[in-house]
């Protein structure tokens, strides 16, 4: 352990150019890295309480007609994944819900989730 | 260049008109038919316009920008970028609708039919939305519907409770809003069209997609804009089973 509680062996690996301030070195390393890992959104649709779903009936009704008689409703939605690429978390987050907004879910009939995994 | 080819320049061939029908008094009207890639009502709506009322019409390619000089644009019927996502999504951020929407903040009159409707709806120039048919299945038929409001620019040739029989071709007619949203469209009769039975009796069992209160057309607060389901431009022509849909294009040219 260090003075700031890190592990060496979680210091970041690079080569640490004579002179170059330490804080620097961090700050460019963890951009770095960050940058270069693609992110993946998985975005879940699914529509308002209280407007019909008619098609969850429906595979309700096929669901009860199989045995499965415990399941009490059934709602359909869409399920839609974005890949980004040098983008950070934050980034990734941020353009997630704008297309959210903008485009895939409709405020009037659905509601939309997502997470950001990597 | 000549005085001739700049009359034939402002004149397009699709000013021609009709002698025994064209009013001598009144110019015809610009209408620009809006295209997208699945659009498959625009044809009809050309025919109507420009060989049955004999109108100026023009088709305008959705990646295009120019709709100037157009009275009213038409955002027809058809499955535009088929219907991914969800009806209208895609289509409603077509480069020609940042200038459709601005025309119609204007005052444009702009007129949405079925996947039109849906685009409007999309676009946030109509309220509501329009979904899956409650049945889940196409209905394509000849169905009535109820003049809820003819004292507009899209239904004046048209009487109050008069029933128009109109086919609808949809998968996804299902009109929604919320309940505060219908209860103002209703108080300011913003409601022009309701699905209804032959004698104008308007039930549940006369919607063909289970829309909120059977509404099959609205327009907007302004009064320039209306969406609807059901297809006027296919009942144009007794030939076609009925007639009945002209008077929507008669009210919207015989009203300027």
């Amino acid at each position: 352990m260090n003075d700031h509680g890190l592990k060496f062996e979680h210091w970041p690996v690079g080569i640490v150019e004579e002179n170059k301030p330490f804080d620097d070195f961090v700050h460019l390393d963890q951009a770095d890295r960050t940058v270069n890992i693609p992110m993946k959104a998985k975005v879940y649709i699914t529509l308002k309480p209280g407007i019909l779903d008619p098609q969850g009936q429906a595979v309700h009704h096929a669901l009860e007609s199989l045995g499965f008689d415990r399941v009490f409703e059934v709602r359909t939605g869409k399920f839609i994944e974005m890949n980004y690429n040098g983008v950070t978390r934050d980034e990734a987050e941020r353009l997630t819900r704008q297309a959210c907004e903008k485009l895939l879910a409709n405020p009037v009939i659905e509601n939309y989730e997502f997470v950001i995994v990597e | 260049m000549l005085d001739a080819e700049k009359i034939s320049a402002k004149q397009p061939v699709t000013s021609i008109k009709h002698p025994a029908t064209s009013n001598q008094h009144q110019e015809p009207m610009r209408f620009g038919i809006i295209v997208f890639p699945g659009s498959n009502c625009d044809h009809d709506c050309y025919h109507v316009l420009k060989h049955m009322l004999h109108q100026e019409a023009r088709f305008i390619w959705h990646k295009g920008r120019e709709i100037s000089g157009c009275d009213v644009i038409i955002l027809p019927g058809g499955f535009s970028y088929g219907d991914y996502l969800r009806t209208g999504a895609i289509a409603r951020f077509s480069p020609v609708m940042e200038e459709v929407i601005p025309f119609a903040r204007c005052g444009g009159l702009l007129v949405g039919i079925c996947n039109g409707f849906q685009i409007l709806c999309e676009a946030g120039l109509l309220p509501g939305a329009l979904m899956r048919n409650a049945h889940l299945r196409f209905v394509s038929r000849h169905v009535y519907m109820r003049v809820e409001n003819a004292d507009t620019t899209f239904t004046r040739k048209c009487r109050n409770a008069e029933v128009l029989k109109i086919p609808v071709a949809h998968g996804d007619g299902n009109y929604v809003a919320d309940d505060a949203t219908l209860d103002e469209l209703e108080a300011n009769r913003r409601v022009l069209f309701r699905y209804c039975a032959a004698d104008s009796e308007v039930t549940p069992q006369a919607s063909p997609n289970g829309a909120a209160r059977q509404i099959a057309g609205i327009m907007n607060a302004e009064g320039n804009v209306m969406g609807l389901m059901p297809h006027p431009e296919r009942a144009s022509e007794s030939v076609l089973g009925s007639a009945d849909g002209i008077k929507i294009f008669e009210s919207i040219i015989g009203g300027r």
